[in-house]
C-alpha cells in the first residue's frame, strides 16, 4: 500500500509540479524555432561565416547552431564573434574537443541588454583548421529576416540558427509555463472538454470509493 | 467476492488516473516516428521495408528503421481506427520534421489517443500477472506491483515504445504455458516475436520446460513458423534486412568483447546467455521456473550491452512474478532498476530526460541534460560506465542468487 501512496504522490508532483521546478531552471528564452536542416557549409581557415538577424527581445545572450564534427575530427578553436549595430561585442572560442557530431552548438555570451529590435552579425572562423578537418554548420532553405554571408559572397536562404534570450525574471518562466499549458490545451477544446471530464469522473469515483473502508 | 471486485476496480481506476496525468504531456519523438511510418498502411503501402528507402528523398521524415511488420501493420491499423478523432491535422503533424512539430495545437489529444492502446494492454497485464497465484493476498500483491511501480509508467507513458505488445505477448504466453496450452504458448511468443524480436530468447526455456517431445515440438513449430510467416513477404526487402540484422539488440550484443587473438572476441553477454541456457537445459526446468529464467536472461543481456530505456520494460513482469512469490527480492530489484533507469538518463540525449516536457513548453528544451550538467564537473561517460559496472555486478549476484534460492 506504501507503493501505491508513494507513485501517486510522485505522479502528481512529476506532473504539476515538475514544470514548473524544471521551469526556473529555463535561463535561455528562444526566438522561435530552427529552421529545417538542408544542407551544410563547411568551415576551415580559408572560410569566414556570416549571420546577421534581427533581436526579437532585450538580453540577448546565446546563439545556437548545428555542426557536424564527424569523429572529432576537428580538435582545432572554432571563434564565434557577434557585434551589433552600434558596435558593442563579444566573443566565444570552443575547442572542436567540445563539439559533438550533429551537437546543437550554444555560444553563450554575456547579454546584451538592450537587443530588442537591433541587428547583430555574429562571424564564425576557424583559423588553424584545415580542409581535411572541416566543421560543417548546417544552413536552411528558408530566409531569415538577415543575411548569409560566405567569405564576402551574399548566400541564399539562411544559417539554421536560433536566438536566445535571458528571462526578466525566473519566476515569470513559471507562469508562463503554465499559460501557455493551458492556453494549448484548450485550444482544441473538444478534447480539453473530454480529458478534463474524464479526469474529474475519475477523481469523483475514487474520492467516493476511497472514502469507504478499503 | 463484490468486495474482491470493488478493490480491483478501486486501485484499478487509479491506477488510470495516474496514466491519464501523464499520458498527453509527455513526448518522446520516437512516438511520432514509428506512427509516421505506420501512417502509410492507410496509404495502402504494404511493404513498408521497401517503399522507405525508394521514397527516402520525398519524406520529410528519413528514418528508415523500422520495427518488424506486426508494429507497422498494428499500428497502422490503429491509426485507421482512430483517424476520426485524430483529426484532419494529425498526417501533418506526423509529417512534420521541424522543431516546431512538439507545439502543435493538438498535440495533447494526439498522443492520449496514440497511447491509448498501451494503456489497455497495461491494465492488462496486471489482471494476467494475478492469474499466477492462487492466494488472493499474492494476487493483489503483483496487481500493485504491476500498476504502481513508476517504472513501468515512465517506461511505457513517457518514453512510449511498443515494448508493451511484445510484453504483453510475453505474459500470455507464460499464462498459457501454466495452463498447458503449449500452441497458444508457443504462438503467443511467435507473435510478439513479430513485434520485437526477444520474446525469441524466451522459446528455449519453454522447450526445455516441456516433458516430452510431442510438447516440444509443438512449442518450436507454434512459436518459430508464425514469425516466419510474419517476416516471410519482407525478407527480400534491404530494409527489413537492415532493422533485423542491424537492429540494436543483435548489433549490440557483438559490439563489445574480450580480445583472445588472431581476431576471436569472447563476448560477455554470450557467454552469460551460454550458461543460463544451460543451466535450463541442464537442470531441466518447470514451468514455475520460467519467469525466473526469462529475467535472468533479459538482465545478462543489459548487463553487458548500451540498452535503451523503453528496453527495461522486457524484465519488469517477470521481476514482479518474482516479487510475488518473494517479497524479500523487492528491494534488490528497486536498486537493479535504479541503477538501470540512471545509465541512459545519463546519455547524451535531451529526449532522454529534459524534452519529454516539450509539448507543455518548448522552452524545456533549453534545459541543460544531465549529461551536460555532470559534465560541468566530471566525465558522464565515464559515470555511466561506473553504472553500469554497478550494474553489472548487482545483477550477477541477483541472477546467482535467484538460481540459489530457487534451487535450479
Amino acid at each position: 500500500m506504501r507503493l501505491v501512496y508513494l507513485t501517486t504522490v510522485f505522479i502528481l508532483i512529476l506532473v504539476i509540479f515538475g514544470p514548473a521546478i524544471l521551469g526556473f531552471g529555463i535561463r535561455k528564452i528562444p526566438s522561435g524555432f530552427q529552421h529545417s536542416l538542408t544542407d551544410t557549409q563547411i568551415l576551415f581557415s580559408d572560410i569566414t561565416i556570416s549571420q546577421s538577424f534581427v533581436a526579437k527581445q532585450d538580453r540577448l545572450s546565446a546563439v545556437a547552431l548545428t555542426v557536424k564534427n564527424p569523429y572529432f575530427r576537428n580538435k582545432k578553436d572554432l571563434q564565434f564573434l557577434i557585434t551589433s549595430a552600434d558596435g558593442e561585442f563579444r566573443q566565444v572560442t570552443i575547442n572542436g574537443n567540445n563539439i559533438p557530431d550533429g551537437e546543437y552548438l550554444y555560444f553563450n555570451f554575456a547579454p546584451f541588454q538592450s537587443s530588442a529590435n537591433k541587428t547583430f552579425t555574429y562571424t564564425l572562423t576557424s583559423p588553424q583548421t584545415t580542409p581535411t578537418e572541416s566543421l560543417e554548420f548546417y544552413h536552411s532553405s528558408e530566409a531569415s529576416d538577415g543575411v548569409y554571408v560566405v567569405n564576402g559572397e551574399m548566400k541564399e536562404g539562411s544559417l539554421s540558427f536560433v536566438s536566445y534570450y535571458s528571462p526578466e525574471n525566473i519566476l515569470v518562466n513559471g507562469i508562463t509555463i503554465y499559460r501557455n499549458w493551458f492556453w494549448k490545451l484548450f485550444q482544441d477544446l473538444p478534447f480539453a472538454i473530454f480529458y478534463l471530464t474524464v479526469l474529474v469522473g475519475t477523481i469523483g469515483y475514487l474520492s467516493n470509493s476511497f472514502s469507504k473502508r478499503l | 467476492m463484490k468486495l474482491v471486485t470493488n478493490w480491483y476496480t478501486k486501485f484499478l481506476i487509479l491506477a488510470i488516473l495516474l496514466r491519464l496525468l501523464v499520458m498527453p504531456f509527455f513526448f518522446h519523438p520516437d512516438i511520432k516516428t514509428y506512427h509516421f511510418q505506420s501512417s502509410f498502411l492507410q496509404k495502402g503501402v504494404w511493404n513498408i521495408y521497401s517503399y522507405l528507402p525508394e521514397h527516402k528523398a520525398e519524406l520529410p521524415l528519413k528514418e528508415e528503421f523500422v520495427y518488424f511488420p506486426l508494429t507497422y501493420f498494428t499500428l497502422g491499423f490503429y491509426q485507421i481506427i482512430a483517424s476520426p478523432f485524430l483529426g484532419p491535422d494529425f498526417n501533418s503533424w506526423l509529417a512534420n520534421a521541424s522543431a516546431a512539430a512538439v507545439d502543435t495545437i493538438g498535440v495533447f489529444r494526439y498522443l492520449f489517443i496514440l497511447k491509448l492502446p498501451y494503456l489497455f494492454l497495461d491494465c492488462a497485464v496486471a489482471f494476467l500477472l494475478t492469474k499466477f497465484f492462487d492466494d488472493e493476498f499474492e494476487k493483489k500483491r503483483v496487481f500493485l506491483l504491476w500498476l504502481f511501480n513508476p517504472f513501468s509508467i515512465i517506461i511505457v507513458y513517457i518514453f512510449s515504445n511498443v515494448d508493451i505488445f511484445p510484453v504483453f505477448l510475453s505474459v500470455l504466453s507464460l499464462y498459457f504455458s501454466r495452463q498447458k496450452k503449449y500452441p497458444l504458448a508457443g504462438l503467443m511468443l511467435g507473435l510478439g516475436a513479430g513485434f520485437k524480436a526477444f520474446p525469441l530468447l524466451f522459446v528455449p526455456f519453454l522447450f526445455f520446460a516441456a516433458k516430452n517431445w510431442k510438447e516440444k515440438i509443438i512449442i518450436l513449430l507454434t512459436s518459430i513458423i508464425p514469425f516466419i510467416l510474419i517476416i516471410a513477404p519482407f525478407l527480400k526487402s534491404a530494409g527489413f534486412q537492415e532493422a533485423t540484422l542491424n537492429s540494436g539488440l543483435t548489433t549490440r550484443i557483438i559490439s563489445n568483447g574480450i580480445s583472445i587473438g588472431f581476431g576471436e572476441m569472447l563476448y560477455p553477454g554470450i557467454m552469460l546467455l551460454a550458461v543460463i541456457y544451460f543451466l535450463a537445459w541442464q537442470r531441466k526446468i518447470n514451468f514455475n521456473q520460467i519467469p525466473f529464467f526469462c529475467f535472468s536472461v533479459i538482465l545478462a543481456i543489459f548487463m553487458t550491452i548500451h540498452f535503451h530505456i523503453q528496453w527495461l520494460l522486457w524484465p519488469m513482469p517477470f521481476a514482479i512474478l518474482m516479487i510475488g512469490h518473494k517479497k524479500e527480492w523487492a528491494w534488490s530489484f528497486v536498486v537493479i532498476m535504479l541503477l538501470a533507469v540512471c545509465i541512459p538518463v545519463l546519455y547524451d540525449d535531451p529526449s532522454m530526460t529534459v524534452s519529454t516536457l516539450s509539448v507543455i513548453n518548448p522552452l524545456f528544451e533549453t534545459l541543460p541534460t544531465p549529461f551536460k550538467m555532470v559534465q560541468k564537473i566530471y566525465d558522464p561517460i565515464v559515470l555511466q560506465s561506473i553504472l553500469h559496472s554497478s550494474f553489472f555486478g548487482l545483477g550477477l549476484l541477483t541472477i546467482w542468487q535467484v538460481f540459489k534460492e530457487e534451487k535450479i
